[in-house]
């Protein structure tokens, strides 16, 4: 195998070479007895090579020639998805307006046969040719063929049009000419594209299918050792895979693993420390502005104490001043937790401001004998003593609150909806090229 | 396996598919037709057109299981370019024909039955057309071709210049399916087979072809 494995390989003496009949320059010719039109590379003359006549077909007039080289030069080789490929061909192809061009390059090898490696807005796919996919109507002249399944995988349309050739190099096996022009349709399953083209030649409509792969241009500039800047990437490739999608897929596998361990964890922690009322106590307006002593309780475990507070109050408040105190080392809490009601009438409609209930809680709180100590106020109106106001307080251990589960949760699940979002977007971006953006109601909505 | 000598130039030519009617000599290039155990001198052949190909006279590969032999080569051209037919011995003594074209391979067999084919003129691309066990094909290519070169052993006169209209066919729900029609004006010839590749058919004593 020529070339050797450092460096990229070395131009090959060619299998045949000859010179051109219109330039006398020295003229490859690689798939020899396959190639019937080759465009001399330095001055443009297409030249017959069917049986080896190499007569001069037509030369190139003008600018012709100057316009469009190849980024890859014809002659050069690299190695894609483990074969060896010789470029032996350039050709560049627009839409019928020429505004939009690409370029593609004619890959052969003597046991493969040929490749087309296609150059678009600086993205690169790998195409081959297939047998017809479908026994429908070529899916150009069907304008209402949106799928189209293909070894089990679904393709979309994403783009019909037209292509003319601009400029041409090197050799081909039809007797291609600048100016021919086909009707082409692409069907995307990134990282794959189902290519197909109709060409109106001579003999009749001709009818080609291709699948292609996309490549990352790095692959490209490796395989054939591109010294020069690669050509910039334009948005996402229509058959650019969205790798944020698999990230995201990670990401929400991960999620769901945490979140089931986290809520795992917390059932079992509710199973094991239940909640359970270690003291009540209630309040009169005799306990007024007073100090009243609890009796002592034992918490078994290192816990959470929850304060839950209720009252009758009806335009009162109540407000209790906790001091939690530990029977054998005096550690001292502090909560300080009220409740009020409002409510009347106005304008004829009915009013209410305040809850009659309320919580609070201590975190952490040791195991060991505690009480509490409680001074208790009510709030009297301005007619009326608030003598039939009665409060009742709770202290509820084991009353682990959802609050950092759920924060953590979100942490868990927070990255996930960036990179799904993110994947998205990519693929919004995708289809805004296409005419069959299936976001187009999306679009629609912005213009 | 029969060999027999050349009459021009006294070398061995031998004969492995028992379906071969002529041979080239491949020392001399004489085109010579088997009479039992003699041959006949025609004509002489000239030497063929180089090309890329990696299959040569000799090579040996495996085709659904069973091997063969290169033994023969028609090289078929048309207005817009040539491909090759291999002409193929299989050990369990069939006969075949692998073509090659651009890049593309397609192992076909001689329907030696006599069935109903569709008329010359009334041949479109498109046409859907039943044989070989009741399979259904259509046209995809229509070509007038010719004989542009020979070599080895071959079960046709297949002389220089012999002209004809090449149809080809593609099974209508198994492109895998390929068919082939040949006309000429003496004969109507029908070949069904199977697409195929490269790698399937695991081809040995390749041609080394310089800069590969």
């Amino acid at each position: 195998m020529a070339g050797s494995d450092n460096g990229p390989p070395a131009p090959p003496a060619s299998l045949s070479a000859f010179d051109c009949p219109a330039c006398g320059g020295s003229v490859n010719l690689t798939a020899r007895g396959i190639s019937i039109s080759v465009y001399c590379t330095h001055c443009g003359a297409e030249i017959d090579a069917n049986n080896d006549k190499f007569k001069v077909l037509r030369r190139a007039h003008g600018l012709e020639h100057a316009s469009a080289q190849p980024l890859i030069p014809i002659g050069t080789r690299g190695t894609l998805e483990d074969i060896l490929w010789e470029v032996i061909g350039f050709m560049q192809r627009s839409d019928k307006t020429g505004n939009w061009k690409w370029q593609e390059y004619l890959l052969f090898n003597p046991a493969q046969g040929f490749r087309w490696l296609i150059e678009n807005r600086g993205h690169w796919t790998l195409f081959h040719k297939i047998e017809p996919p479908t026994s429908l109507q070529p899916a150009i002249a069907d304008n209402l063929l949106k799928k189209l399944r293909y070894n089990k995988r679904s393709f979309e349309i994403f783009e019909r049009g037209d292509a003319v050739v601009r400029s041409v190099l090197g050799e081909f096996y039809w007797r291609v000419k600048r100016g021919d022009k086909s009707r082409t349709a692409d069907l995307i399953s990134p990282p794959l594209m189902l290519s197909h083209e109709v060409i109106d030649a001579d003999s009749g409509k001709e009818s080609i299918w291709s699948l292609g792969n996309y490549l990352e241009p790095d692959i490209v500039a490796n395989a054939f050792a591109i010294t020069a800047t690669m050509p910039g990437r334009y948005g996402p490739g229509p058959a650019q895979p969205n790798t944020r999608r698999d990230h995201f897929y990670f990401g929400v596998a991960v999620a769901v693993l945490c979140s089931i361990l986290m809520l795992l964890g917390r059932v079992a922690v509710e199973g094991l420390h239940p909640q359970k009322t270690v003291y009540s106590a209630r309040f009169g307006y005799d306990n007024r502005d007073k100090t009243i002593v609890g009796d002592s309780f034992q918490i078994e475990r290192d816990t959470v104490l929850r304060f839950d507070v209720n009252s009758n109050v009806d335009n009162r408040w109540a407000e209790l001043e906790i001091e939690l105190v530990n029977d054998d080392t005096g550690e001292t809490r502090h909560v300080n937790t009220g409740v009020e009601s409002w409510s009347g009438y106005e304008d004829g409609y009915y009013w209410h401001d305040g809850s009659a209930s309320n919580s609070a809680v201590v975190s952490p709180v040791a195991a060991g004998k505690w009480h509490i100590n409680t001074d208790y106020s009510v709030g009297d109106s301005l007619q009326t003593a608030a003598r039939n106001v009665v409060t009742q307080i709770k202290v509820v251990e084991g009353a682990y609150g959802w609050g950092n589960l759920l924060l953590a949760l979100a942490m868990v699940w927070i990255p996930s909806l960036i990179l799904g979002g993110a994947a998205r977007m990519f693929d919004m971006n995708r289809w805004e090229l296409s005419d069959y953006s299936p976001y187009q109601e999306f679009s629609d909505y912005f213009e | 396996m029969p060999v027999l000598l050349c009459p021009a130039c006294g070398g061995d030519v031998t004969f492995r598919s028992s379906y071969s009617v002529s041979a080239i000599c491949t020392w001399c290039r004489s085109l010579l037709v088997r009479h039992d155990v003699d041959l006949e001198k025609l004509g002489v052949e000239a030497a063929l057109l180089p090309d890329s190909s990696l299959l040569q006279l000799g090579a040996r590969g495996i085709y659904q299981r069973v091997a063969f032999d290169i033994v023969g080569r028609i090289i078929v051209g048309w207005e817009d370019g040539r491909w090759n037919e291999w002409y193929v011995s299989f050990e369990d003594g069939r006969d075949g024909w692998l073509a090659e074209a651009q890049g593309e391979f397609a192992m076909l067999f001689t329907l030696r039955d006599n069935m109903a084919i569709p008329a010359r003129e009334k041949l479109y691309l498109g046409q859907a057309v039943r044989f070989a066990q009741g399979k259904q094909y259509e046209i995809t290519d229509m070509r007038t071709v010719s004989c542009i070169g020979v070599e080895g052993e071959l079960p046709v006169m297949a002389a220089r210049g012999r002209a004809g209209l090449s149809v080809d066919l593609v099974g209508i729900d198994n492109s895998t399916l390929r068919a082939s029609i040949e006309y000429s004006d003496d004969e109507i010839r029908v070949f069904a087979g199977t697409g195929t590749d490269f790698n399937s058919l695991h081809l040995d004593g390749l041609r080394q072809l310089h800069g590969w």
